[in-house]
């Protein structure tokens, strides 16, 4: 009796959690539906309150005209550019700092380990006057290597908090291993350490690309001349005053989700756990 | 191959915490040296600076008289057997054992040769494939062994490798390791708390606590000769019985008197510098040098005293007694065909041939120099 009991209460519990998790995807999803809608609209439908998701008479006329009649190819060279050297930053200087943090004593880590954190308690709005202040000074304003820098700047705190704490879970042991059997202790970082944080490096790319990919607030302040705007700056100039081509800045969107939505799907496999089961006694 | 002295080493932690003090040892050429202590005793410490992963805060630590302090680990040629094997997880058993090899530029074909005939010497050459968490606890053990060997360094260093395992593999490879050390002829450093391990491994034995190094012998010197009361409680199980008394009498024949008992101090320890007369004494009885079972008229050499039984335990090659003596409680250990059960009045002897003196206050031994 008692088993049969719990197991029928299993069952409601199982479809309550599965309502609540379809029930959370549907609004997730809802909106990334509704722009790839509205990005197929004809420009006759552009307001209809129609909730269809193909709209009737779809066209993909509206991603011909962002891909062929915009300077989009050259927001998306920009982009992939500051993204990739935001990604090459931050996981070069992450994985540096935060081993920096986790293994070694010095004076002042606390106190820098929380001055990073504190950091990240500034809205970027709030830091908008002083960086462009900064910017201007170091006659980096209108350049790509100055968003470049901002860019870097913001997602550093993030990817140092995520490889130190990754880094903390790696048995010291492993590398002392590595010393013995004959490098330095940068060998034993290189060849040991660095490949069983294959996670956290992947979180740590993923964070910073998008932190160059998606931005932008620091952009339009820091970027005027047309030729080295980014996506999102792009997208933008597709409203103007009078009229907003919806449907173009709807396909614009979904363009630009795509690379980041293949790199997900690329690096997720490294994110998996258990990397370093079995080195050690547990 | 290669000897290994201490001079004068000491390691002090940021905030004052000594973890080894005035350490000066010698390990000889090919000899497997055990440090045994409680744990915190500052053993692991002393074998991380043969290692070099630390340095040593004063003192100097030499290789065949060179002195190797100031050198990173990897120029010492060691190499360390680790308490939770350390093996890389993310390369597979012939990796992990070539790591050190390929690091040193040994050629593909000899790297390949050397693996496979260390794997075939330990019973691994199966596993060469497997990631080390497709291995159980013993079969690690014996990769990270592997590791170590596969490099024929001059100097191994095993930080409590066999605390990790089960009681069965641990004798096991105990053995294992023994033989090893027989078979290449190597200078050992071996770490355990475990005394048992550290008597049947060591060619000698160096008992650390507190940071410092007790007393360094082979282990039947150590076990026969302790040099104070914590070598003597240290090594041995059961372990050895202890008695708090003082010295009265008269200088010419002193007498050691306990709550329960007393008896003149044996002739051997009355040239032992010093007025022994009213001093506090600690008197060390090791379990075996006790006896129930020696029949009335055979005094020579004993002392006798009543106690009562509380616990036997019979097992099987011995007997081992738990006996109380005015409110002390002893643990005597007899041969298995002495019987005796609870409550029983039995008499007590002391083997007093056997019996040892520590100093009340410092525990020293009144027979060390």
């Amino acid at each position: 009796m008692v088993k049969k009991h719990s197991r029928a209460k299993k069952t409601i519990e199982t479809v309550l959690v599965y309502i609540l998790l379809v029930v959370i995807t549907l609004i997730t999803i809802y909106p990334i539906v509704q722009i790839f809608g509205i990005s197929l609209r004809p420009a006759n439908e552009l307001y209809s309150t129609s909730l269809r998701i193909i709209p009737e008479n779809a066209s993909f006329k509206a991603y011909r005209e962002v891909l062929f009649e915009k300077d989009f190819f050259t927001w998306l060279r920009n982009s992939v550019i500051v993204a990739l050297a935001v990604s090459i930053f931050g996981v070069t200087l992450a994985s540096n700092a935060g081993y920096a943090f986790s293994r070694l004593r010095f004076r002042g880590r606390k106190t820098g380990m929380i001055s990073i954190l504190v950091t990240q308690m500034f809205p970027a709005t709030m830091l908008l006057l002083p960086l462009y202040i900064l910017m201007s000074k170091f006659h980096l304003v209108d350049t790509l290597f100055g968003i470049i820098i901002a860019y870097t700047a913001t997602a550093l705190p993030f990817c140092i908090w995520t490889m130190k704490g990754y880094y903390d879970t790696i048995p010291v042991d492993l590398e002392e291993a590595a010393m013995i059997d004959g490098t330095t202790r940068f060998g034993a970082f290189v060849k040991v350490t660095l490949p069983l944080s294959a996670p956290a490096l992947v979180i740590t790319a993923l964070f910073s690309f998008m932190a160059g990919w998606s931005e932008f607030i620091v952009a339009r302040v820091i970027i005027n001349r047309q030729g080295l705007y980014t996506l999102p700056l792009g997208l933008e100039s597709l409203s103007s005053t009078f009229q907003t081509e919806w449907a173009n800045y709807a396909a614009g969107s979904v363009i630009v989700c795509i690379p980041v939505v293949v790199l997900f799907l690329l690096l997720s496999r490294f994110l998996i756990s258990g990397l370093t089961l079995g080195g050690v006694k547990g | 191959m290669a000897s290994v002295e201490f001079r004068d080493v000491d390691k002090i932690y940021p905030g004052d915490i000594r973890a080894a003090s005035d350490i000066n040892l010698t390990v000889e050429d090919r000899e497997l040296l055990v440090l045994v202590g409680p744990s915190g005793c500052g053993k692991s410490t002393v074998l991380r600076m043969v290692a070099g992963l630390e340095e040593a805060t004063s003192g100097c630590i030499f290789f065949d008289g060179i002195n190797v302090t100031d050198l990173p680990p990897k120029d010492r040629d060691i190499a360390m057997v680790f308490q939770n094997y350390a093996l890389y997880p993310h390369m597979n058993v012939y990796d992990n054992m070539a790591f050190g090899l390929k690091l040193r530029k040994h050629p593909k074909e000899e790297i390949g040769e050397l693996v496979l005939d260390t794997a075939r010497i330990l019973g691994i050459e199966q596993l060469l494939e497997r990631k080390p968490k497709a291995l159980s606890g013993g079969q690690r053990q014996r990769v990270a062994l592997g590791r170590a060997i596969v490099r024929k360094p001059s100097v191994f260093l095993f930080d409590e490798p066999l605390s990790n395992l089960d009681a069965k593999m641990r004798v096991q490879m105990r053995t294992e390791i023994r033989r090893l050390n027989l078979d290449i002829q190597t200078t050992m450093i071996y770490v355990t708390h475990d005394q048992v391990e550290a008597m049947t491994l060591g060619d000698r034995l160096a008992v650390m606590d507190e940071g410092t190094i007790q007393q360094v012998g082979t282990p039947i010197e150590l076990y026969n000769r302790p040099v104070n009361r914590f070598v003597g409680e240290f090594i041995g199980s059961p372990a050895m019985n202890f008695f708090e008394g003082k010295l009265s009498g008269t200088g010419e024949t002193p007498v050691f008197k306990a709550s329960f008992t007393s008896f003149p101090v044996p002739e051997r320890f009355r040239s032992s510098p010093g007025s022994l007369v009213g001093r506090t004494l600690t008197l060390g009885v090791r379990p075996e040098d006790l006896y129930i079972s020696v029949p009335d008229g055979n005094e020579g050499g004993f002392h006798h005293t009543e106690v009562v039984i509380d616990v036997s335990e019979t097992l099987g090659n011995e007997m081992i007694f738990h006996v109380d003596a005015g409110g002390h409680r002893m643990v005597v250990r007899e041969d298995p065909d002495v019987n005796g059960s609870y409550g029983d009045r039995v008499r007590l002897s002391i083997d007093l041939d056997r019996i040892h003196f520590f100093d009340g206050g410092t525990g020293a031994s009144l027979l060390a120099g």
